[in-house]
């Protein structure tokens, strides 16, 4: 078990696309953590560069104490879970959790109790004599996972691990995984695109854009406090929408917006005047037409979807025809498309995002 | 999912017709004819008896013992040679790097030379006053040129072989080591193994199938080599192929020649699968299972 | 950028640097090697071709002294080699069609049709690979003096097919293996007969296989020797059967290299063909992110 410690890593490969810009990530020892974002966003590229298979252009790479910026894989105490598993095919599933034991010349009795100890900790004791190809894709995924344990890393880096596999799989997986990581104590880094995955699984989520951290830190913070129009978007659902911050008193800030005048509670002061805001559609809160109070407003409904446990709406308010917002109500039956009705959304529930950057004059997109 | 209705079957049998059908129809009666002659029938000498005479003969003819020895080394190194001298190829071009492609498709030219343009332009190479004599001489390491070409051991005609055959084995190989997926040679790096390592235990057992299969085609075109050992070959002893047809035309010999036919026939089955099971031997003894 | 970084940075470069300078290096090396190893012969044979009869090309000259083109003259005018180059012309495409319509069935039975004992029939229709095909040719030549088969064209042309008729099959299978099932389904949903199915999926999606099975069929035969030599001599030459009367114990230098320039013909067509190929390809390298 160690810390892992990334500081301004770069990558420019050799045909010169730069797919990290000094990324800086850190897992404290046993800590879960999760590179979280769209593909293309260099998540897999980071993964590969602590796994030692890239070399990055600049920045270091530190495990617990140890600079390993330099190392070779094979010299690094990492292990990494494909997504593609890439098991050794000529090899059992004993023989492919055995390979890694066998470079690190471990006495034999050692080699065959840990081969034991992974098999049990994926309950695999019955498939140990099978080769790839007669394993389901669950079971080559718990190989992948135990040939990796079996190496006893510091680190397991995980990319995609779940991504081959059915829904339902992927959900039960998801809690192994946690176990086997509090039972075992390895630092995991695991790269996932799948927000629920990410949310569900890490201690702190990174979440990366075109080669750099947008933001990071525990699921809940980050899903509730995004920072960006990205990072609202790409976690989850919101309405996004741009505002004015017109006056403010301590941390209570009254905003101009498309849905009239909004309170806004946050500790976190905006970034500019004229700046982007979101809510969460689960926000809002059916009130009774009458009452418009605080942060109230009429939406018309175009749509409607019931899902069982929430009500999908969408609509306009009424006063600015060309926004649409997203409502999602709780144990809310079906809502008929052109009746209006009336939300609310607590103020401590409406986040600043980034500055609205006017286009420059003369320039056009 | 197999189909087994007579009408299948029968439509099965109507297309193999003329493809297969014609290969096996062709081939039976090319080797029941082997078998016939080297029993004594069709020696088109006018006295056909059925005899065991001539592979009686075989037995104490020092030259065909001779034929037999050489074709067979000179099959197995040039199998062999043609593997290991690929693989490293196969591995250096493994990734696509800045003239990757050049690389490997210059070195798969000798494929595109047919044999016997092969078989001059080395000659022409080697021959007396040929250009590695004259460079020899310019360079001033030999006074008078070197009579190397018709070697006794038989190099010219290894050297052919394996100009001729390495562009083979690298086409098979460099096939059979893409399909490893680069993610399988990344895992055997995380889990700490290096070059070596990873062509021993991954490399060879993943590639084995076409190893054993270039080995195969090298190893009988080798064997029943007759232009490369009649240009570049030593006098003595001859090839099987050549030692073959000496007897059938020399000494007019029909019933001797296809009992020298026969044991070329025997020696390459045989000879190839035998070498394909030794180097599976060697591949699954070196590499964990 | 701290030092650390700074030092990083300056390792990984010069890890890479050396990266790329072995690669250059090997590269270098590689077209030194291939330099001597093939092209060097080539341009010999080139030059040699170009040598003036009536001044020989001896040591010291670095160069022939006087170039022309007597000997093609001499060989065109008189010699056989025009009839050679025609006999081995009309044989190769014929040899090219009469293989594809043949192999057509099976492989259309190996590549769609599921049934018992086909594993076994494939590997059996590669039978003429695997078997010396010197000792064929005069195994076969026996069975055609028996038959009283004597036209020398048809002898050479049956033999030629059976023995290419593996490649045909072999990469026809995989053209017709590879038609996805779903087209088929579709268009029988339109309702497209038997007929109509073939002439509209099958054949345009089988037809690189056909062309890539007809053109290496073609050079095979223009290339082939063994069967040509025995079926053919002493009547009836191809090219490779007078290049190999220039090679043999009576070496005429000039004259094989001509022969030989005229024998590589077709292959310099196939691989600019197959450089146009590689260049559309593209030799930069790829990364992958």
């Amino acid at each position: 078990m160690a810390a892992i410690d990334v500081d301004g890593l770069s990558m420019v490969y050799d045909n010169g696309f730069q797919a990290l810009h000094e990324v800086s990530v850190s897992a404290e020892a046993g800590e879960f953590i999760t590179l979280l974002g769209p593909s293309g966003c260099g998540k897999t590229t980071l993964l590969r560069l602590i796994a030692g298979f890239l070399q990055p252009t600049e920045g270091t790479i530190r495990l617990g104490e140890e600079d390993i910026t330099g190392l070779p894989p094979e010299k690094r105490d990492t292990a990494m879970v494909f997504q593609s598993y890439a098991l050794f095919p000529h090899m059992t599933a004993v023989g492919n959790i055995q390979f890694g034991l066998k470079q690190q010349r471990l006495p034999k009795p050692e080699q065959l109790d840990r081969i034991e100890k992974s098999l049990a900790a994926v309950s695999l004791e019955d498939q140990r004599d099978k080769r790839p190809v007669a394993l389901s894709g669950g079971q080559q995924q718990r190989v992948a996972l135990a040939r990796a344990l079996a190496m006893r890393p510091s680190v397991v880096l995980f990319d995609e691990p779940l991504s081959n596999l059915d829904a339902k799989l992927r959900e039960q997986v998801r809690f192994e995984l946690r176990a086997l990581q509090r039972e075992f104590g390895f630092t995991a880094v695991y790269v996932t695109h799948d927000q629920a995955e990410a949310l569900a699984m890490s201690d702190v989520v990174y979440l990366m854009n075109r080669g750099r951290i947008v933001q990071h830190g525990p699921p809940e913070a980050i899903y509730r406090r995004p920072n960006s129009r990205f990072v609202a978007d790409f976690l989850g659902v919101a309405n996004i929408f741009e505002g004015r911050v017109l006056s403010n008193s301590g941390s209570r800030y009254s905003v101009s917006s498309p849905f009239g005048e909004l309170d806004v509670e946050s500790d976190v002061p905006p970034s500019a005047e004229h700046l982007y805001l979101c809510w969460r559609p689960e926000d809002a809160r059916l009130t009774s037409s009458q009452s418009g109070g605080q942060n109230h407003f009429d939406l018309r409904v175009t749509e409607s979807v019931f899902l069982g446990n929430l009500t999908d709406v969408f609509g306009h308010p009424t006063d600015a025809e060309d926004t649409t917002v997203r409502v999602q109500l709780l144990q809310h039956g079906r809502v008929e498309p052109g009746t209006t009705i009336s939300v609310a959304i607590d103020p401590a529930n409406i986040r600043f995002l980034e500055p609205i950057e006017l286009a420059p004059v003369g320039v056009s997109a | 999912m197999k189909p087994t209705g007579l009408r299948h079957y029968a439509k099965v049998g109507l297309l193999l017709l003329p493809g297969l059908g014609v290969i096996l129809g062709f081939i039976s009666l090319v080797v029941w004819f082997a078998i016939a002659q080297s029993l004594g029938q069709f020696g088109f000498r006018g006295e056909d008896r059925w005899t065991l005479d001539f592979w009686r003969e075989v037995g104490s003819d020092e030259t065909f013992r001779r034929s037999f020895f050489y074709s067979l080394r000179v099959a197995t190194i040039s199998a062999i040679g043609a593997v290991a001298l690929a693989f490293p190829f196969v591995m250096w071009l493994r990734q696509p790097f800045r003239g990757s492609q050049s690389m490997s498709a210059i070195l798969k030219v000798p494929l595109l030379v047919p044999g016997l343009v092969a078989a001059f332009l080395y000659v022409n190479f080697i021959s007396f006053n040929g250009f590695f004599n004259f460079g020899l001489q310019r360079i001033g390491i030999i006074d008078e040129p070197l009579r190397i070409l018709n070697d006794e051991r038989g190099i010219g005609v290894l050297i052919l072989q394996v100009w001729k055959q390495m562009p083979f084995a690298l086409l098979l190989l460099t096939g059979a080591v893409r399909s490893i997926g680069d993610d399988v040679f990344l895992a055997a790096r995380d889990a700490g193994a290096g070059a070596a390592a990873r062509f021993v235990h991954i490399v060879l057992p993943l590639t084995l199938a076409s190893m054993q299969a270039a080995m195969v085609i090298i190893f009988i075109g080798a064997a029943g080599d007759y232009s490369f050992q009649v240009v570049a070959g030593p006098r003595a002893p001859f090839s099987m192929a050549q030692y073959m047809n000496v007897t059938r035309t020399t000494g007019g010999d029909r019933n001797y020649a296809a009992v020298i036919g026969m044991m070329l026939m025997v020696m390459s089955l045989f000879g190839s699968v035998s070498l394909a099971g030794l180097v599976r031997l060697a591949v699954n003894r070196g590499s964990y299972k | 950028m701290t030092a650390a970084t700074r030092r990083r940075r300056i390792a990984r470069d010069s890890s890479e640097l050396n990266r790329r300078r072995v690669n250059r290096i090997l590269i270098g090396l590689l077209v030194l090697v291939s330099l001597v190893w093939i092209f060097l012969p080539i341009a010999m044979a080139a030059l040699w071709s170009l040598v003036d009869p009536s001044s020989p090309w001896a040591y010291p000259d670095l160069f022939p002294r006087d170039l022309s083109f007597a000997r093609w003259d001499n060989l065109w005018n008189n010699t056989s080699l025009p009839t050679a180059i025609g006999n081995s012309y009309r044989l190769a495409p014929a040899v090219g069609f009469v293989a594809l319509a043949l192999a057509t069935p099976t492989a259309y039975a190996f590549g769609r049709l599921e049934f018992r004992g086909k594993s076994i029939a494939q590997i059996l229709s590669l039978l003429p690979i695997v078997l010396p095909s010197f000792a064929v040719a005069i195994f076969f030549s026996s069975v055609l003096i028996r038959l009283e088969f004597f036209d020398r064209y048809l002898s050479i042309l049956i033999g030629h097919v059976v023995l290419f008729m593996p490649y045909a099959i072999r990469i026809l299978t995989v053209s017709y293996a590879q038609v996805p099932q779903d087209l088929i389904d579709a268009a029988r949903d339109m309702n497209a007969g038997p007929l109509a199915r073939f002439r509209s999926i099958f054949l345009p999606l089988t037809l690189p296989g056909y062309a890539s099975a007809l053109i290496i069929i073609f050079i095979l035969s223009i290339e082939e020797f063994a069967l040509a030599f025995i079926l053919g001599s002493p009547d009836f030459t191809t090219i490779p059967t007078i290049l190999f009367s220039y090679l043999g114990f009576n070496f005429v230098r000039s004259n094989a290299a001509v022969v030989s320039l005229i024998l590589v013909v077709p292959n310099v067509v196939i691989l600019l063909f197959l450089e146009r190929l590689l260049g559309s390809v593209g030799l930069e390298s790829g990364t992958k992110g």
